[in-house]
Parts: structure tokens; C-alpha cells; sequence
């Protein structure tokens, strides 16, 4: 069973506020959903399937992709506050 | 001649080239239509004000003389594919004001082309869903039947062909957001192979699953378009060179999954039978093959795709660009922005894909489904050793009414034949096989044709014989 303080405990992991109704009918959508989608079963071990698929990585030379701040106003304008050519965001380190 | 507006491209650019047309006039032919339908369809978000000087830009090159059959075309643009300077909101208010700082790899070779980029179109919020209903800025209707939705996510654009308020559209395909909303209103819908086309400035969603397609009247339409963007790029390094796949030798065998046909009500069953009939005239054996794995395609789909867009849509955190609300510290700024940005389906879809990944059952869910993907994949290379194509249809139902599904499981199960191209990496498209009617409207349902990695020149072309295009 997927309860409400689990939503919550998992909205906090995905940084989403989530209200008390909104989590309960999450909580019910949830249930149905992985119920639903449990049934993948697998015949292989699940560690055989490595997240990296068929892909491979594909590297670029070092180098100057483009001429300096030639994206930089653009980019600026769509940040919610900004300061000279900074982006501002918020103190991360609090005193106790 | 037929009205501007319900040109084809091939049709568009034949007049174009005699220049007994403009692309100022068929362009404006499609604004006009917008001007007059749209209020109804809602198919764009934006109508470009630029639009008519593009294809003023167009008509000079056209008199120069370095034309291509894309130059002067209007096409509808899906809002998750980015032109620089313009708004692409992916349909959801996290976006609403985002303006796009460079062009998408598939802009960037149509523009070189001339073509014209007449507006964005709307869309399931973030390309989350089959019916355009979960758009932020309202849904979308489907032109042959207002009631009802054009499907998605991929809906403004597919409203947008099928109503002749463009020539040609894009759209994106995460589950069948390009081939399930042509299915809904009569038009094709072409998901090539996984990285044969770029996608660099496409917003991801699912980014092994993720891949253009485009939304036209004819096969030919889709295979212009196609030949116009695919290609490698440095900019996305899931792009594919060309030769990558081998050559497959022609079996003239298409097999059909009889297994997961079950369900299917009969009017869908007699026209999927219908086509089936019609590629039997052209020449090709009908063979039922066995691909256990079908049946469990949706859990696959589903959990792979909740943990990539979960994991991709990390990204907003209202700092950078996108909505930006206060909390009382960093983690409740993140909260805030992402509680009130994302709308309820992409929400959903973020929960279940951290719940997914969460430590404990990363294995159960996950772990299980990348294996079980291998195995499809493994599954449907084998099958493809006998057979040149597999045959569904595209979808299991015809369009249904706006509000009619409103559990989201019940929406997720309208995905069942179209998941399975997206995990393999298939190309898959969906051609219009006739209407079937449904207290009293006519509505348009799609044949979906699946080919091995790499052919899917021989895939449009069988499709171009079924749709009458070609001999």
C-alpha cells in the first residue's frame, strides 16, 4: 500500500510541494499504476540489464566551442534574477 | 486548384517551383484558415508574426533559383522544439516564458531549406500524454470531430495538418506522440530510427525514447521532411552516421502479433483486417509471429519512461530559467517553483519515476525493465530475420471524446501498440487506413508499420505503395 506520508517522503526526494488531497490521490494513482507495471517481470537478473543500453559514449576534442558570451545575454534574460553577468541564487550555506 | 492552405508539400512546392503560386500566398492561405478555424481547434499556441516576412525570405529565394521542395512550405511547429528568439513552453506553465537561445538541429536544416515556421502548436504539457488534454493553455480539438481530442501529444500539430491550417507539422515521439495523433485525424505519422535524426534543441522527456517525426498529408510529405533533417550532429551524440545498421535482404513477408490483438473491438479489427488485405493485393505474404514480450511492453515502457522524464525534468529548479517561486530556504524555492510550474500529469510522472528509482526498488522496477527491453530488442531482430515489416494498428480505439478518460491507467493503455517502436529503436509509421463510424461521425484510424533499425527508406516506401502514392 502507497500512503500519503509516502507521496509526501517521495515529493520531498523530487523537491515538488504536493497538498494533503493532491497526495492521497496520488497515493491511489500510484497503487494502480505500479500494480500495473510491475507485472515487467524479467527473465534475466535485473543487474544483467545495465542502464547503458546499446549506447556508447562519444567524446568531443577540447576546444573553444563558440566566441566568448556570445550566448550570455540571452541566457541572462530568461534567468528570474540576475546580477551584471551573474545568475543570483540563493545562500546555500546557513549559520545553525 | 484546391484552396491554398490544403496543399501537400509535394503539391506546394510543384507550384511553388512554376511559380504560379507565392509563399507569401500560401502562407497567408494558411493564416487565413487559422484566422477562421483555430478559435474552435486550438491547434496553435502562437502564430509567428514573422511568419509572412519568412516567406517574403522564401519567394527570393525561390526567384534565385537555389529552391528545394521545402523552400516557401508553412509547417506547424510542435512547442517543445526550439527556434531561436521565440517562446517553446512545451505547453506547461514551468516554461510560459522561456524564450528559446538557440534553434533545434531540425530547425536549423529547414531553415536552410526556406522553409517557413508558421506558429507552435500545442501539446500534452511536456509531451506527457496521448490527448492533448494535459496542455497547460486548454486542449486541443480534433478537426473531423470537435468533440473530440486529436490526440497527443503531438495534438496541435496533427490539428494543425489535418485541418489545412499548415502544409506540414513536427512533432515528437516519446510512445507514439507523433503516430497515435496522425492515427486520430487521418493524417501520416513518421517515427524513423533511433538517432537518425538529431535531438539537440528538442525539450527531452525520455531521452532513449525521444525522437522527431513528422506530421504530414502523404508519405512523400514525411520522407521530404525526413530526408531534410536526419542526419549526424556533433550536437547530439546519440545521432547516428549513416551504415550504422546493416542491410536487411527483402522477404516480402510482413508478420502480424495476432497474440496482443485480443481486445481489439470489431470495427477496429475489420479495418485492420482491411489493411492487412491491402498489402496482401501488393504482393506481400501476411505471417501471425509470436513476440511473447508484446504483452508486457507497457510495464516497460512505462517505468523506463517515468525514471528518464523523472530524471530529465530534474533540471528545473526555478534558478536558472522557467518559473521561479520563493520558499523559506534553496530546497523550498525548488519545491515552490516545481509544485506550482508542473501540472498534474507531470507531476504524476515525476513521483512515480523517483519511486521507481528510490533505493529498494530500483532493482524491482528498473533494473527489470532495462532487462526486459533487451530482450524485446533481441526478440524483434530475430524476427526480423523472416519477415521485412510487423503490422498493428496504430492505435486500439478511434479518437475519443475530450474528458472520457479521465483515470490515467485507462489513457496509458491507448499506448499499447505504439510503445514498442520507442523501446526498440525501430522506425514505425502510422498511415491512414480509412474511417470507421461512431454514433454518427466518421473518425479516421491508422495502420502502423514497424521496420528493422536502419530501413526505413523501405519502410516509406511500402508505406507510399499502401497509401496509392507510388505503383
Amino acid at each position: 500500500m502507497i500512503s500519503r506520508e509516502d507521496v509526501k517522503k517521495i515529493a520531498t526526494l523530487a523537491r515538488i510541494t504536493v497538498s494533503d488531497t493532491e497526495a492521497d490521490t496520488y497515493a491511489g494513482d500510484a497503487e494502480e499504476i505500479l500494480s500495473f507495471v510491475v507485472q515487467v517481470g524479467g527473465t534475466s537478473s535485473p543487474h544483467e540489464g545495465d542502464a547503458h543500453m546499446l549506447l556508447t559514449n562519444v567524446m568531443r576534442e577540447d576546444g573553444v566551442p563558440h566566441e566568448e558570451a556570445a550566448y550570455t545575454k540571452d541566457i541572462l534574460d530568461n534567468a528570474p534574477k540576475t546580477e551584471n553577468d551573474y545568475i543570483v541564487v540563493r545562500k546555500v550555506i546557513t549559520k545553525e | 486548384m484546391k484552396p491554398l492552405n490544403e496543399l501537400s508539400i509535394t503539391e506546394a512546392s510543384t507550384l511553388l517551383a512554376s511559380r504560379e503560386i507565392s509563399s507569401v500566398d500560401v502562407t497567408n492561405a494558411c493564416r487565413e484558415e487559422i484566422a477562421k478555424r483555430d478559435g474552435d481547434i486550438h491547434a496553435y499556441l502562437e502564430v509567428f508574426d514573422d511568419a509572412e516576412t519568412q516567406a517574403k525570405m522564401a519567394d527570393e529565394k525561390i526567384k534565385a533559383g537555389s529552391a528545394s521542395a521545402l523552400t516557401g512550405i508553412p509547417l506547424a511547429v510542435k512547442d517543445n522544439i526550439l527556434i531561436k528568439g521565440k517562446k517553446a513552453s512545451a505547453a506547461s506553465k514551468m516554461l510560459e516564458n522561456y524564450t528559446a537561445t538557440y534553434d533545434a538541429t531540425v530547425i536549423t536544416r529547414l531553415r536552410e531549406h526556406g522553409a517557413v515556421f508558421l506558429g507552435r502548436t500545442n501539446m500534452d504539457e511536456f509531451a506527457m500524454g496521448g490527448s492533448t488534454e494535459n496542455s497547460a493553455f486548454g486542449p486541443t480539438r480534433n478537426p473531423h470531430a470537435l468533440t473530440r481530442v486529436p490526440g497527443g501529444s503531438s495534438g496541435g500539430s496533427a490539428a494543425a495538418v489535418a485541418g489545412h491550417l499548415a502544409i506540414g507539422g513536427l512533432g515528437t515521439d516519446t510512445g507514439g506522440s507523433v503516430r497515435e495523433p496522425a492515427a486520430f485525424c487521418g493524417i501520416v505519422g513518421f517515427k524513423p530510427t533511433y538517432g537518425s535524426v538529431s535531438r539537440s534543441g528538442l525539450i527531452a522527456m525520455g531521452s532513449s525514447l525521444d525522437q522527431w517525426g513528422p506530421m504530414t498529408k502523404s508519405v512523400t510529405d514525411a520522407e521530404i521532411l525526413w530526408n531534410a533533417v536526419k542526419g549526424n550532429d556533433p550536437l547530439d551524440s546519440t545521432s547516428l552516421p549513416e551504415g550504422v545498421y546493416p542491410k536487411r535482404a527483402e522477404t516480402k513477408k510482413i508478420g502480424v502479433p495476432m497474440s496482443i490483438m485480443g481486445g481489439l473491438d470489431s470495427s477496429v479489427m475489420e479495418n485492420f483486417q482491411a489493411a492487412q488485405k491491402k498489402f496482401k493485393d501488393q504482393g506481400y505474404e501476411i505471417v501471425t509471429v509470436d513476440l511473447e514480450l508484446l504483452k508486457k511492453v507497457l510495464s516497460i515502457y512505462y517505468i523506463i519512461m517515468f525514471a528518464e522524464s523523472s530524471t530529465n525534468l530534474s533540471r528545473f529548479d526555478g534558478v536558472r530559467y522557467g518559473l521561479s517561486r520563493q520558499g523559506s530556504d534553496l530546497i523550498g524555492d525548488y519545491a515552490a517553483s516545481r509544485g506550482e510550474g508542473f501540472g498534474t500529469e507531470v507531476r504524476r510522472r515525476i513521483l512515480l519515476g523517483t519511486y521507481i528509482l528510490s533505493a529498494g526498488y530500483y532493482d524491482a522496477y528498473y533494473g527489470k525493465a532495462v532487462a526486459s527491453r533487451k530482450e524485446l530488442v533481441a526478440d524483434f531482430n530475430k524476427a526480423f530475420e523472416s519477415i521485412d515489416f510487423v503490422l498493428t494498428p496504430t492505435t486500439p480505439v478511434p479518437a475519443f471524446k475530450l474528458g472520457e478518460k479521465t483515470d490515467p491507467l485507462s489513457m496509458y493503455l491507448t499506448d499499447i501498440f505504439t510503445v514498442t517502436p520507442n523501446l526498440t529503436g525501430m522506425p514505425a509509421i502510422s498511415i491512414p487506413s480509412g474511417t470507421i463510424e461512431k454514433e454518427g461521425e466518421h473518425l479516421p484510424l491508422g495502420a502502423q508499420l514497424i521496420a528493422p533499425h536502419g530501413m526505413d527508406e523501405r519502410l516509406l516506401n511500402a508505406a507510399k505503395r499502401f497509401a496509392g502514392e507510388v505503383k
